[in-house]
Formats: structure tokens, C-alpha cells, sequence
């Protein structure tokens, strides 16, 4: 956790260096401008505060004294000067640096860090950077080249036994490599011509120059099992590293062509013409290279391992390659029905492509749900305190990714649940004692992946939910029969009905449930589901059991009426098809299927097309959570994945349908929403009457 | 009501009368594309339509205004408006015919008087005489909450 807020810190702090980069650029044309230098204040201060907290203390040490300098700025102890911003600009990068590397280890990097602290403290000692040369003159005094690297002539003229105890020359010369920079040359007249070649003998000979930091007895010791095989010789050529420049390089190839083996002394003069350029332009490369990589390392910081983008552009996005893979249905349409295998097979690979950039889509607009969590903890914390209760706080999954769109609809829901567990669930620390619990009540949340769904879980171990007063409320409000027979768990849900709690009881005994209703409501518009479960004394559970993703599901595909409907997989428990008969007895619709009594609704009585007696009508046995309801519908069509696109804010609060997809043929189906369908046949109103629309 | 702001309309026609709107507020004008019926919904509610792969509600004007419904011919054609420029609030309106751009600077604006007892529609910003008809520009914001379900 501690690593994400730092990646998260990081991340902050390179606006915030940007920011001050900006300011400098700015103050650099406008050197007296308030502020910019109030700005800049503030930009370090951040800095520093932040780097403090998450354990940058170099960069945090950097930034105060960095601060302190434009502090006396800020209180016109110290003029602006492009001295100073030059200075501070070089600072910029070590704090980029520092943003990267955290703490500093490498000696180099603390070398470079002291000398930039040094400048800086200078500078607020009223020096300036003055002591800047003799610094850097000090880094001169090691120059790259000489660091132990010296250049070695090796030759190596093994016997023509040399295979026969099974060595590999290759090998050998590969280890020399590994020693440094090498180049070898191989002599290949001792070849003799076809006829006469023993092919277990060996006839080459190797001469190498090797530039390594490695001592003479490292290069033998590569030998040491052929030494006796052969002759061979390292003679040293000279200090630092070998160049290849055009007039060696010819060199070498006059000897390889002359198979005179080179001599150390010929080399040896060829080299040391070179030398005192080469190692300048080696020096000056040596240099350029540490600068490159310094510099690569703050290019590098750019290439930051996330970037903000503005929600809008990705809800485009998803929206395009819905649109995409819609286009793409229909391309596979259009490929079918003409049969060209070359259309074929492109539109198979168009599918292929546009199914991976879908996944990749809509997993970009996942987020975790760590960012809601802190609201969560707060709410907790200060709720409790409030109300002199003690309580512990537990989250576990907080990493858990929800699409964006879930999570901004998922808050509002869970801190009023929570709201309940603290207000109404736990109880204060002495009654908690008095019923035998330890005085500090628990709130458990919990998220984990479940199939395709995500499942939440806010459990506490307050008093629970009597379910008596619930009934006895129930009844009273005239929501259910004062004998109706009901589960344990069909009268936990009924808090979940509208007008079940009001405000007016929140003070009730069981004082629980108010706004479930809200909460319900909410969650079913993300399509998710709530259930809670309660035993008095030992707690409350409740259950959000969400999608994914709210913009694609698995659908079938019905027919009703004129229309074609998509019915959510993930809410099918089963389909089949009936028989009419089945339906001319049946009493009080119901059907009876596997022994058991389903209650059903015609789909064309539903959706007000005309009702007519369908010879072979199908069943569509929908679940939503403990109910189960089978639709009738003309025809089933298929199965079809799709992209669920609003409808508008016109058609939201349709009673039924949710949303519409696109066909491959470009037509429109309309997503039916079981759940609603479900909960509007329980309530009654499309049972037997037939409900009249705003006309 | 009478004071105008809107600088361009579009102007069409319902029934036997001339309309216009907010040319700004115009995206689209299209055929009669395939309309799906959404059931459930009130009559002038005809239904959605696939335009470049969003889902766009289409309302009948001639319902909306209480008028008596014809069959579609050649001039029929569907306006899209987008009132607030957010993709979910573009609907899509059924007109007899759309006449033209009318520059409405300069255009004296007067108060609207019609029977308008069967409509959704009653307030309108004010009406003008143009080419010897009268033409009411239609409040879209009127319009819009009178084309939620």
C-alpha cells in the first residue's frame, strides 16, 4: 500500500517540478515578479513536506535548503539572478533525479548530490556558486580512460593436436572476450589444401587484442588447460583501452593477408601515433557518454509508468471501440454472407484485433478502489467518534479494479451502509460488554472477484436486525399479510422496498434499513445486486455483488413482438421451450416445470404488443437474486455479445428496458432489464392488469 | 416571451404550421432512418434510431403538439438536437418538412398566440412573420422536458 502512495507521491511531485520548472522559465524573463517566486516557494515546499513523509530524505533535505535560498529571495534577502536561476535549474534536475532514484546509494550520484548541496549552500552564504571550479576541476583528475585498463597483444599458435583432448578454440577465445574489449584475428594458412587435411587436426592460429582491466595472469589462466598444446604469448601494448582506427584496421589486414603474425613493436608504433588522439576523442566520448546517461535518466523520468488522462477522452475511447467492434459484426455479417475466403479470413482478423483492443479498453478504464477507501476509513473514524463508540476498521481488497464509471455509482451506497453498521449496528462500548463482546465493535469490508462480478462485503458484529420489528413494521405499513409465511431472508429484504423505512424511524428499534431502498435502487442502475443478512446480537452483513464492466454483456437474443431484446446472460438460469398445453391449464400464472411451480409473464403482454397465442412460445427463466420468473417470448435468436449503449437521458427511467445494442446489421435491440421486470411483477403491477402509460 | 436571442433558426413545418428552433442547437438532419419502437412509452415517443453507432430517441412533433398523425412521405425528416452539447441529451425530432436557415437578426419578435390546448408544447419564445407565414420558435428547453418518459 505504502509503495503505491509513493508511486503515487512521485507521480504528484513531478507535476509539482514541472510546475516549478515552468515558474522558473517565467522568472527567468520577469525577475522580479512576487509570484513567481511565491510560486516557486510553494513548489518546493510541497517537495519537501511530501519527500519527507514518504522517505525521500535527501530529496527532502534538498528541497529545504533549496527553500531556504528562496525564502531570503521571498523576503528580498537575496536578489534574483540568472546565477541563482541557473543554479536552481541544475537543482530541478537533481530533484527529478532524487524523485527517481529515492535515497541515493551509488557514490557517484552522492558525489554529484554533496556538490549541488555545497552550490547551494554557498549560494545562501551570500558566495554565489563560486566554489564550482575546483570542484569540477577535481573531477577531472580522474579521467575515464585511466581506470586500469590496459591493452594486450595475445597469440595464441596451438598444436595441431589441439582438439583431440576435446577444447574448443572458440570457447577460449569467447572467454578472452569476456575479459574486455577485444578484436582477434585468425590465420588460416597453415590450412592445407583438401586432400591432406586430418580432419580431428587443428591448423589455425589466433592472434587477439585484448583492452581489459584484468592482469596478465587472468589472460593465461584462460589457457591454463592448453597450455601445454601451445604456444602462447601476452605482451602488453600499452595503457588504456584499443581504438580501431582505419590505419590499424589495415594493419591487420596487410597481416592476415601476408600471414605474417603481427609484431608487438609494429603495433605497438601504429598505436602510439594514434594515441594522443584517440584518447582525447575517447575521453571526450567517455564524457559524453556520463552525460548521456545522466540525461537519459532524466528523460527517463518522463516516460512515467502511468499518466493522468481526463476521464472524457476515455469514455471516448471505449466508446469508439464499442463502435468499432459493432462495425466489425457487421463486417463478419457481411464476410458470411459472401463467402470470399479473403474477406474471411481479414474479418476474422479484424475480429481478433478488435477483441484485443477491447479487453485492453475497458481494462484502461479500470480503476482500483483505493481511492474511494480513504473517504470510507475517514467516515468510520469520524462517525465513531462522534458517537463514543469503538471501532475497528478492516479492508481487505482494497486493489480490487472496478470500471470508473461502477465506482463513482458505488460510493454513495457503501458510505451509507457503512453509515448504518456505525450509527445503527455497532453498539456503545458499555453495551457491548453487557452482552458479553469486547467493547471495541469490528467493521469488516471486504472486496474479491467473484466470476465476473465483483463481490463486496460490509460486515459488522453490532446488534443485528431483529426481524420481528421488521415483520411487525412491514405489517403495519401494510406491505405484507399479517399471516404471510416468509423466509428468515424475505423479511431481511423487505427494508430494501421503498417506503419501508422514513425518516420518521430512524430512532425505531430496529433502526436499520433506512434508505436501503436508495441504496438498492443505486446499485441496480450498475446493474449490480444487494442482499444483507443479520442475526440479532451477532451482526449484519451486506452483500453488493457487481459487474465488471457496465458497458458489455453476454446477451440473448429474443424476439417479442416486431422487436428483437437482449436478455442479460448472467441472469438466465435456464431456457426452454413449451408446449402449449402447458399453458391452457395453468392457474394463476404459474407453470409447472421439473416439479416445480415457476411464475411467468408474458413478454407481449408486458411490452403492450398484441397478445397472441404463439404455437411454440419459449421460456426465458430469469434469477434475480432468491427469485426466480420466466419470461415468455416468442422466439429465442441466440446468444450474442454486446455493447450496452444508454439511451439517452429521455428513456432512463423506462420501467423495463435498460439500454439498446447494435446489431451486426446495424439494427437496434433493446436491452431488458430482468431485474426491474422481476421486481415490477412482485409488486403486481403487471400481474393480470395492464398498466396505463403517459399518452 | 418576446425577446429573441437565438441569431440563426431553422425553420420546419408540423401539420399546417411553421416552427423553428435554435440552428445552433442542430446536429443533424436526416430521412426517416428505421425506427425501433420502445415499448412503454407514450405514443409521441416513436421509438430510438442507430445514428453512427449512438442510440438516439426519436419523438413525433405532430404528437408532441397534439396534432393528428399522417403517414411519412419524401419530406418527412428527423431533426437532431443536442440541447446542452452532452452526447445523452441528443433527441431526435419528426417533422413534416424543414425549410430553411433564417438569420433571426433584425427579425421583429412578437408574442406567440396559438391553440396549443392538445400539445406538450406551450411556451414558445415568441413568433415572427417570414415570407407571409407565421413561425414559432420553439423553447427547447420546454421541448426537452416535455420528451422525458
Amino acid at each position: 500500500m505504502i509503495d503505491k502512495f509513493k508511486a503515487k507521491f512521485v507521480e504528484e511531485s513531478l507535476d509539482n517540478v514541472n510546475d516549478l520548472e515552468e515558474a522558473l522559465f517565467a522568472l527567468e524573463n520577469d525577475m522580479q515578479s512576487k509570484d513567481l517566486i511565491e510560486r516557486i516557494f510553494r513548489a518546493m515546499h510541497s517537495l519537501k513536506g511530501g519527500g519527507a513523509m514518504f522517505g525521500f530524505n535527501h530529496l527532502s533535505d534538498f528541497t529545504h535548503h533549496l527553500e531556504n535560498i528562496f525564502d531570503k529571495v521571498r523576503n528580498s534577502k537575496i536578489e534574483v539572478t540568472p546565477d541563482l536561476i541557473s543554479l536552481t535549474f541544475s537543482a530541478v534536475d537533481e530533484i527529478k533525479y532524487l524523485l527517481e532514484k529515492g535515497d541515493l546509494t551509488a557514490k557517484d550520484d552522492l558525489d554529484e548530490y554533496n556538490r549541488m548541496m555545497g552550490q547551494i549552500q554557498n549560494f545562501l552564504q551570500g558566495g554565489g556558486p563560486g566554489n564550482q571550479e575546483s570542484i569540477s576541476a577535481s573531477d577531472d583528475n580522474t579521467p575515464a580512460g585511466d581506470s586500469g585498463e590496459k591493452t594486450y597483444l595475445i597469440s595464441f599458435i596451438p598444436g595441431e593436436d589441439l582438439l583431440q583432448n576435446g577444447t574448443n578454440p572458440l570457447f577460449l577465445l569467447d572467454d578472452l572476450h569476456a575479459l574486455g574489449k577485444g578484436h582477434s584475428i585468425v590465420y588460416t594458412h597453415k590450412i592445407p589444401s583438401f586432400e591432406n587435411i586430418e580432419s580431428e587436426n587443428n591448423y589455425c592460429l589466433w592472434q587477439i587484442i585484448l583492452s581489459t582491466n584484468e592482469s596478465v595472469n587472468e589472460i593465461k589462466d584462460v589457457f591454463i588447460f592448453v597450455e601445454d598444446e601451445c604456444d602462447l604469448s601476452v605482451e602488453e601494448l600499452g595503457n588504456g583501452g584499443f581504438e580501431m582506427t582505419p590505419a590499424v584496421e589495415k594493419f591487420i589486414e596487410n597481416a592476415r593477408n601476408s600471414n605474417t603474425l603481427i609484431k608487438v613493436s609494429d603495433l605497438k608504433v601504429l598505436l602510439n601515433k594514434n594515441e594522443t588522439e584517440g584518447k582525447k576523442t575517447e575521453q571526450g566520448q567517455e564524457n559524453t557518454e556520463t552525460d548521456q546517461g545522466r540525461k537519459k535518466s532524466q528523460l527517463k523520468e518522463h516516460k512515467i509508468s502511468s499518466i493522468r488522462v481526463a476521464s472524457r477522452k476515455i469514455d471516448e475511447l471505449v466508446n469508439l471501440v464499442s463502435e468499432l467492434v459493432t462495425t466489425q459484426a457487421q463486417l463478419s455479417v457481411y464476410a458470411e454472407k459472401k463467402g470470399d475466403n479473403d474477406i474471411l479470413e481479414l474479418a476474422e482478423n479484424v475480429q481478433k484485433l478488435s477483441r484485443q483492443l477491447r479487453d485492453n479498453a475497458f481494462e484502461i478504464s479500470l480503476i482500483p478502489m483505493q481511492s474511494e477507501l480513504m473517504r470510507f476509513q475517514r467516515l468510520v473514524r469520524d462517525l465513531s467518534k462522534e458517537l463514543g463508540k469503538e471501532i475497528e476498521f478492516v479492508i481487505e481488497g482494497g486493489d480490487i479494479e472496478l470500471d470508473k464509471n461502477i465506482i463513482e455509482h458505488l460510493t454513495d451506497p457503501l458510505l451509507h451502509i457503512l453509515r448504518n453498521s456505525v450509527d445503527h449496528g455497532i453498539e456503545k462500548p458499555d453495551e457491548r460488554v453487557a452482552a458479553g463482546k469486547s467493547p471495541k465493535g469490528n467493521i469488516y469490508f471486504k472486496a474479491y472477484h467473484a466470476g465476473a462480478s465483483v463481490l463486496i462485503e460490509v460486515t459488522d458484529d453490532g446488534r443485528g436486525i431483529d426481524v420481528e420489528s421488521i415483520r411487525a413494521k412491514a405489517v403495519s405499513k401494510g406491505m405484507i399479510e399479517e399471516n404471510e409465511e416468509l423466509s428468515h431472508k424475505e423479511i431481511l429484504n423487505l427494508i430494501f422496498l421503498s417506503g419501508f423505512s422514513t425518516r420518521d424511524t430512524v430512532s425505531g428499534v430496529s433502526g436499520r434499513g433506512v434508505g436501503m431502498d436508495v441504496v438498492r435502487k443505486k446499485i441496480s442502475e450498475i446493474r449490480g445486486e444487494v442482499t444483507i443478512d443479520s442475526e440479532v446480537g451477532q451482526g449484519t452483513t451486506v452483500t453488493l455483488r457487481l459487474p465488471l464492466t457496465l458497458s458489455i454483456i453476454d446477451g440473448l437474443l429474443v424476439k417479442i413482438g416486431e422487436n428483437q431484446y437482449v436478455v442479460p446472460i448472467a441472469s438466465i438460469e435456464k431456457i426452454f421451450a413449451l408446449d402449449k398445453s402447458q399453458l391452457k391449464d395453468s392457474f394463476n400464472r404459474v407453470v409447472i416445470i421439473d416439479n416445480e411451480q415457476l411464475p411467468y409473464v408474458d413478454m407481449r403482454e408486458i411490452f403492450k404488443e398484441e397478445v397472441k397465442e404463439s404455437e411454440t412460445p419459449q421460456m426465458v427463466l430469469v434469477r434475480h437474486e432468491e427469485r426466480r420468473l420466466g419470461l415468455m417470448v416468442d422466439e429465442v435468436l441466440g446468444e450474442h455479445q454486446t455493447v450496452v449503449k444508454p439511451m439517452g437521458r429521455y428513456l432512463t427511467s423506462h420501467e423495463v428496458v435498460s439500454g439498446a445494442s447494435i446489431l451486426g446489421d446495424g439494427s437496434i435491440s433493446l436491452v431488458i432489464d430482468t431485474n426491474r421486470v422481476l421486481q415490477l411483477t412482485s409488486t403486481g403491477k403487471f400481474r393480470g392488469k395492464t398498466k396505463t402509460s403517459k399518452e | 416571451m418576446s425577446e429573441q436571442q437565438d441569431k440563426t433558426l431553422l425553420s420546419f413545418r408540423v401539420h399546417d404550421e411553421f416552427f423553428a428552433l435554435d440552428a445552433m442547437k442542430v446536429n443533424h438532419i436526416l430521412e426517416i432512418p428505421k425506427i425501433t419502437r420502445v415499448p412503454n412509452t407514450p405514443r409521441f415517443m416513436k421509438g430510438v434510431i442507430n445514428l453512427h453507432g449512438n442510440i438516439i430517441p426519436v419523438v413525433d412533433l405532430r404528437v408532441l403538439m397534439g396534432f393528428s398523425e399522417t403517414e411519412y412521405d419524401n419530406d418527412t425528416a428527423i431533426i437532431v438536437i443536442t440541447p446542452d452539447d452532452q452526447q445523452d441529451s441528443s433527441l431526435g425530432l419528426i417533422v413534416d418538412m424543414v425549410k430553411e436557415v433564417i438569420e433571426a437578426d433584425g427579425i421583429e419578435m412578437k408574442p406567440t398566440v396559438v391553440d396549443m390546448e392538445e400539445s406538450h408544447l406551450k411556451n414558445f419564445h415568441g413568433t415572427f412573420s417570414f415570407d407571409n407565414q407565421f413561425v414559432h420558435v420553439i423553447d427547447i428547453e420546454e421541448l426537452v422536458t416535455a420528451a422525458e418518459i
